[in-house]
């Protein structure tokens, strides 16, 4: 019963809210993507890469802005690279993704060991996000509980996403990248370089990774750890792709998701093994992608 | 003769540019190494020579390397089955987490004589990854989801799935930590037998080399192995030319899964002799890593598994002996395969294009 219980509890609403931020992040971005015809699982490497980098900014500088600039500079070079070699040097998708979250894996883990000499650096002395105290709703009871001292990136996610949706429903620029994902070949005979708009929406997915992975490292301890973005990557990518590219339908996805993790944590910490409670924001996904791909039975034939 | 001579050409023109990927690649790999030895303030003559002594420089050494072969070599045959076809199956790793588990419990939970017992656990461990493999492969047959956001996702749910069955076979409870999570001993029955005494290095280098070479035959002189290969280079062609590409794509995956969870259960009864939660440290994404670089080919798996192992443990006594750690090494053999995955080809071919280009140009 008290499992149940608090399922609605504020405790489990504040954390849904804030653990869905970084996948709300990444999906704003990636959604240019998904329209551009692009499937990139490296995005786990980049939110990974870059919530260490996030944190060794923070260490160095004191300052978790910048840390959070290193973050994001640090992922939107990884998708230069992972578009240079994908779009220029003809390299395979897939292996190159995996190739790119094993070495982000590596990299990370290496440079861990080389900088703080452990394996799992918390209490580095890097600086965490503030918390922002919003006094009009410090009266209502139950919201104040949910959306009083979040960070900045929490705010930031549903705001992005709101740009997001704007740009790709409402400017020329959205129209072109999603004109180009329909049919690349038109597009390209209707003067839309594809190329050029692929390049564009590869460097915005990996600048909302960086402030996902850096909302990961920054966000209440200031910590990393090995392999740390555990599977938020491939969330993104899954609510994206159930979304259909639409940051306002990727939004709730993340929202659920994040309540999936919200919910393993208030669960574990009433006793619920955390080997249970850790596999449901990844059965949530297969179990979501079962069911918005259920309809897809009746076309059962080619691959 | 025409038609002959641009033949030879291109299989000139290709073998140039297979050897040139792999020079290529092996340069650009060793420069990063050499400034990240540089950056770690280590002398590089001494690290690649610590990496050669810790693979090869005494029995113990070599034992070690072929133990971790043995893994190395089944899991990158099992990649190699579903790559070829244009199977993404990146979930080898699930699969050999559950394989690993289903050996260690008919290891432990069943008297069995010698011989028959390895077998039972390693077929039992292939079965399971097997069935494993099944959910994402019929989620993309009936339901059009994509195998490779599924099997990404369902390596996670395997890992912490097989964590909490052990768990609950052990009676912990939510405050056991996660290093003691492991099952009872398997019985002595269902160990692998080691062919170097005392190290890891088993039997299973035996069952290993068969799967392998099963492969290899496969491909070379059955229709099956043919339709396999077919329906990864020509999908269009193989349909047109009567191939259920539905049933090919189901073989191919459930081959697959069943040798990921074979990989597993040797892990088990070969070194371990017990489910550790958590115990392979990726060893499913080197499966990845190996059949691309060994261009999917069985007799390149073999190869490359040895380089790859040679290169496991070599990177341990290097991190005894050195100021670099192993993770170097991860970080290297991750790069290398994405310098093998530039289409050198097509690039080599632009490049001509321009010159031709620009001799058309003075020419006018």
């Amino acid at each position: 019963m008290e499992l149940l219980r608090v399922m609605f509890s504020t405790v489990t609403l504040n954390a849904t809210f804030r653990m869905s931020a970084p996948l709300i992040l990444g999906i704003a971005g990636y959604c240019f993507c998904r329209k551009a015809g692009i499937m990139n699982i490296a995005l786990e490497s980049f939110m990974l890469i870059a919530a260490f980098f996030a944190l060794l900014g923070s260490y160095l500088t004191k300052n978790y802005m910048i840390g959070t600039l290193f973050g994001v500079i640090a992922a939107v070079v990884l998708a230069a690279l992972y578009g240079l070699f994908t779009f220029h040097l003809g390299a395979n998708g897939l292996i190159t993704g995996v190739g790119f979250n094993l070495s982000g894996w590596g990299l990370t883990t290496m440079l861990l060991v080389m900088i703080f000499h452990t394996r799992g650096a918390t209490n580095v002395g890097a600086v965490s996000y503030d918390t922002i105290d919003i006094p009009v709703i410090n009266s209502i009871p139950f919201i104040k509980d949910i959306f009083n001292n979040q960070t900045l990136l929490v705010w930031l996610a549903p705001i992005l996403t709101i740009i997001a949706y704007i740009v790709m429903y409402k400017t020329t620029f959205g129209i072109r990248i999603r004109a180009l994902g329909l049919n690349p070949e038109a597009a390209e005979t209707a003067g839309v370089s594809v190329v050029k708009y692929r390049w564009i929406a590869m460097l915005v997915s990996g600048a909302t990774m960086g402030l996902a992975g850096a909302f990961l490292s920054l966000n209440s301890l200031a910590m990393f750890t090995e392999n740390m973005s555990g599977g938020r990557g491939f969330m993104v990518m899954a609510s994206t792709m159930v979304a259909d590219g639409n940051p306002l339908k990727g939004m709730l996805f993340g929202l659920i998701f994040g309540y999936c993790q919200a919910l393993a944590l208030t669960w574990s910490s009433l006793g619920v093994p955390t080997q249970f409670t850790g596999m449901l924001p990844y059965l949530a996904v297969v179990i979501i992608l079962f069911i918005t791909n259920f309809k897809n039975l009746k076309k059962f034939g080619k691959i | 003769m025409k038609p002959l001579n641009s033949l030879k050409h291109f299989l000139a023109d290709s073998t140039k540019i297979n050897v040139a990927r792999y020079v290529i690649s092996l340069i650009a790999t060793l420069l990063i190494g050499y400034l990240l030895i540089v950056a770690n303030n280590a002398n590089a003559g001494v690290a690649l020579r610590e990496m050669f002594k810790g693979a090869f420089g005494s029995k113990l050494a070599i034992g070690n390397t072929i133990h971790w072969a043995i893994p190395c070599m089944l899991v990158g045959i099992s990649a190699a089955v579903a790559f070829k076809s244009g199977v993404f199956n990146l979930g080898l790793e699930g699969q050999l987490y559950f394989g690993a588990l289903t050996a260690a419990c008919v290891g432990y939970m069943i008297e069995l004589p010698p011989v028959v017992h390895q077998l039972a656990c390693i077929f039992a461990g292939g079965l399971a990854g097997l069935l494993y493999a099944l959910i994402p492969a019929l989620l993309k047959l009936y339901f059009k989801i994509d195998e490779v956001i599924t099997t990404l996702l369902l390596n996670y749910v395997a890992v912490l799935a097989t964590e909490y069955i052990t768990l609950k076979l052990m009676g912990g409870n939510s405050a056991t930590s996660q290093t003691s999570i492991v099952t009872p001993f398997v019985n002595k029955t269902a160990e692998l037998t080691p062919i170097i005494k005392g190290t890891s290095a088993t039997t299973g280098l035996f069952l290993a080399l068969a799967i392998i070479l099963i492969v290899y035959l496969l491909y070379k002189y059955t229709l099956v192995g043919y339709e396999m290969k077919m329906v990864g280079s020509n999908l269009p062609f193989s349909r047109a030319g009567g191939v259920d590409s539905n049933k090919m794509f189901i073989i191919i995956f459930l081959v697959s899964g069943f040798i990921a969870g074979i990989c597993g259960a040797t892990e088990v009864i070969g070194v371990n002799h017990r489910f550790i939660a958590q115990f392979s440290a990726n060893l499913g994404w080197d499966g990845v890593m190996i059949t691309r670089v060994a261009a999917n080919s069985p007799v390149g798996v073999l190869l490359v598994s040895f380089i790859w192992a040679a290169f496991k443990t070599g990177a341990m006594q290097m991190e005894r002996a050195t100021t670099l750690n192993r993770y170097t090494m991860n970080l290297l053999q991750a790069l290398f395969v994405l310098f093998i995955s530039i289409d050198y080809g097509m690039l080599y071919r632009k490049y001509k294009d321009k010159k031709a280009r620009e001799a058309i140009k003075k020419e006018e």
